[in-house]
């Protein structure tokens, strides 16, 4: 089944020259569209930039300020401590024997082996002879220690 | 050597694709096929504007695309195809129809500016038939179009529209049965 040719003849109306610029405009078009590509990302996507940039200004507020904190803990001396500090940091802080040798100057060791040890001569008389015996056994100091 | 005017569609195609696209090669191109895609369409949005925006559309979409070509088909059915989706997606875009298979003129304002001729040359003939296509289901007046007015044979239509060779031959057989009944009614 066929339809008469001649509906075929019919054209639709166009603009007078329109085929002419036609070629041009889409080229125009293309050339738009390429160079702002960037830019027009940017824009549809600002939400996500601006999520993105404040995200990194607090990385960077945080790591900054870490960084300026960890400065400041790296003039820290055990030198500046008193004995009670170093005591007390003993106690906390389980050190092994290196460690402990690495981190405590010798010099403060011994200080604080002598402020330890270094008992008043009124306690000592307020001792019996046989308590005195008794604390002289207990602290003894080792073979190894000598 | 043979001028670009001499080539044929595939072989410029693949110069301008091998040549990292030159915009003299594309301005061959759309010299060949500017008024059959602009008349391809213009016949499904029957508006000049619409199909002026649409067309433009279709020849960026090659550019971008050229590199998805594979060369083993013909030239013009990739940028027909082309030209039928983007008229597909700017008929869903605009919310005229809410399926594309539905019969176009739902709303009447296709069918009016036909009817008035304010869009078409005032060739009664051209007005009758566009009248007539409007009556048709999506499908069927698309393999109307590529067929009486293209003259494509069915399988470069098959290509296009992703339809098989038998269904594009019933779907034409129906079209041409309603337009010849709506024509003689009128």
């Amino acid at each position: 089944m066929e339809l008469d040719p001649k509906y075929r003849k019919g054209e639709w109306d166009v603009p007078e020259g329109y085929f002419e610029g036609f070629e041009d405009k889409v080229l125009k078009r293309l050339e738009s569209e390429k160079s702002p590509k960037f830019k027009v990302y940017i824009q549809r996507n600002l939400k996500y930039f601006a999520a993105v940039a404040a995200s990194l200004a607090i990385f960077i507020g945080v790591y900054t300020s870490q960084n300026k904190h960890n400065a400041e803990d790296s003039n820290f001396s055990f030198n500046d401590l008193d004995s009670s500090e170093l005591v007390a940091f003993e106690d906390n802080v389980e050190l092994s024997e290196e460690e402990f040798e690495e981190f405590i100057p010798e010099a403060t060791i011994d200080s604080l082996y002598q402020s330890e040890f270094k008992i008043e001569q009124e306690v000592i008389n307020g001792f019996s002879k046989d308590e005195l015996e008794d604390l002289e056994e207990e602290f003894m100091p080792l073979d190894e220690d000598i | 050597m043979k001028s670009n005017q001499e080539i044929s569609d595939n072989d410029l195609f693949r110069n301008f694709v091998d040549n990292k696209k030159p915009e003299t090669l594309f301005r061959e191109l759309m010299g060949r096929y500017k008024q059959k895609v602009y008349s391809q369409v213009r016949r499904i949005l029957i508006k000049h504007d619409d199909a002026d925006e649409v067309t433009q559309i279709v020849f960026i979409k090659l550019w971008k695309n050229a590199d998805n070509f594979k060369f083993n088909s013909a030239l013009s059915s990739f940028i027909y195809r082309i030209a039928y989706n983007e008229c597909m997606t700017f008929l869903k875009q605009n919310g005229r129809f809410s399926s594309i298979d539905e019969v176009m003129d739902k709303d009447g304002h296709y069918g009016n500016i036909v009817k008035q001729g304010n869009d078409l040359d005032g060739n009664k003939i051209m007005r009758q038939l566009q009248a007539a296509l409007l009556t048709l289901p999506e499908k069927q007046r698309l393999v109307f179009n590529y067929k009486y007015f293209d003259d494509l044979p069915y399988k470069e239509i098959s290509e296009i529209t992703g339809t098989s060779e038998g269904a594009l031959k019933a779907s034409y057989h129906h079209a041409v049965e309603k337009i010849k009944f709506f024509l003689e009614k009128d």
